[in-house]
């Protein structure tokens, strides 16, 4: 059952160290030894990685399977659409601000709902208060945009505007791409150390039996919802940065065929084929889990 | 079934490609409702869901959508395995 959560801890510094240098040389170097394109990809890949950090609190460690997850996603996506759109905020730092902000909100309201349930419960649950927010995100087009999604020009970041003759590929792809990856380390220690804290060990405890951690004094359903807000917070930000890749302008060719300058909406609905991959993630993790209790534990 | 299902309702609307995932959502909202596994309560939902969309095109065309599946949350808070469902 645990082979999803291996700690880290286990190998020897000498041995980490070997691994995660040459990952970072690598990381670093990226932008200036391939080709633009796929430095943007790797970045998307990287904002991807976020997420699935954030998701990976949640079903590895917590053993809570979300359906919902691409609502923090579009949360994330679509506050930093409306922080443009009503605010005019231009800075990076304030978007990501404001989606832990939203997603906190949200995640906090989301959780405080689902936490009180299991397995396929919760993970309906999740997944039928995501779609509100999809539907609405769908239906109110002067808000959201509809399925047009909303605009998002290109932000400053640490203060630091486009040069207006600048191009926006070298931007996506050096300045974003370098902006994304020291998010992603951020996320990455912050994660690191949640998973290695008491606090995650406690969440492991939860997901291995839950009757035991509750007679060891584990207050389940408080713990549950604390990984669900930083699992959920997590998938706001790689939102909010995710947001950036959909923006259309006239730099950015490829963007005018993908007809979604800020989707949202695709994003939100990306979550049934998230669902449909994180079924068949459950479906491997069941083949070896015991089975502890009914699953929905009100 | 599902077939029979798809027989029945081209006469009404023309066949599209995208026609089955409308199905799909809304039959799954539907069994949400009514509760996994059980006749009465597919009939139950089918009714619900039905009822309430036709009420949200009429004066809530915004909120169609959403009003479903707020229902299916509301029945998933109360009774986790849907009104007809027995594993509660």
């Amino acid at each position: 059952m645990s082979s999803v959560a291996v700690p880290l801890a286990v190998r020897s510094p000498v041995k980490a160290l070997a691994w995660w240098v040459p990952i970072a040389v690598l990381l670093v170097a990226v932008p200036h030894v391939i080709p633009p394109y796929q430095t943007i990809l790797l970045a998307y890949g990287l904002v991807m990685a976020i997420a699935a950090l954030g998701f990976n609190l949640l079903l590895g460690y917590t053993g809570l399977l979300s359906f919902g997850h691409s609502a923090f996603f579009g949360a994330g996506a679509y506050v930093v659409a409306f922080m443009v759109k009503y605010l005019h905020v231009q800075s990076m730092e304030l978007y990501l601000l404001g989606t832990i902000v939203a997603s906190f909100a949200l995640s906090l309201l989301f959780g405080f709902v689902c936490v009180r349930y299991t397995k396929i419960f919760f993970s309906i649950l999740t997944l039928a208060l995501s779609q509100v927010l999809w539907s609405l995100a769908y239906k109110f087009y002067n808000v959201t945009g509809g399925s047009d999604g909303l605009r998002v020009p290109t932000p400053t970041l640490l203060g630091v505007a486009l040069g207006s003759n600048e191009d926006k590929i070298n931007f996506l792809a050096h300045a974003y791409y370098y902006y994304v990856l020291a998010v992603f380390v951020m996320c990455l220690l912050v994660m690191w150390i949640v998973v290695h804290s008491p606090f995650g060990k406690a969440l492991q405890a939860i997901r291995d039996n839950e009757t035991r951690a509750r007679f060891v004094g584990i207050q389940i359903r408080k713990y549950r919802l604390v990984a669900f807000l930083v699992s959920g917070v997590f998938t706001g930000i790689a939102g909010a940065l995710g947001s950036r890749r959909r923006t259309s302008s006239s730099g950015l060719s490829r963007a005018r065929s993908s007809s979604c300058p800020c989707s949202g909406v695709s994003m939100l609905s990306a979550g049934r084929s998230w669902a449909r991959l994180s079924s068949t993630i459950s479906r491997l993790r069941r083949s070896g889990s015991p089975s502890t209790g009914r699953g929905c534990s009100a | 079934m599902a077939g029979l299902g798809g027989a029945i309702v081209v006469p009404s609307q023309s066949a599209v490609l995208g026609m089955g995932v409308d199905a799909l959502v809304l039959s799954f909202i539907v069994v949400v409702i009514g509760g996994l596994g059980s006749l009465e309560g597919a009939l139950v939902g089918a009714l619900i869901v039905g009822v309430f969309r036709e009420i949200g095109i009429n004066w809530f065309p915004e909120l169609e959508l959403a009003v479903l599946y707020l229902i299916a949350a509301a029945v998933l808070l109360v009774r986790p395995a849907g009104l007809f469902g027995r594993a509660a």
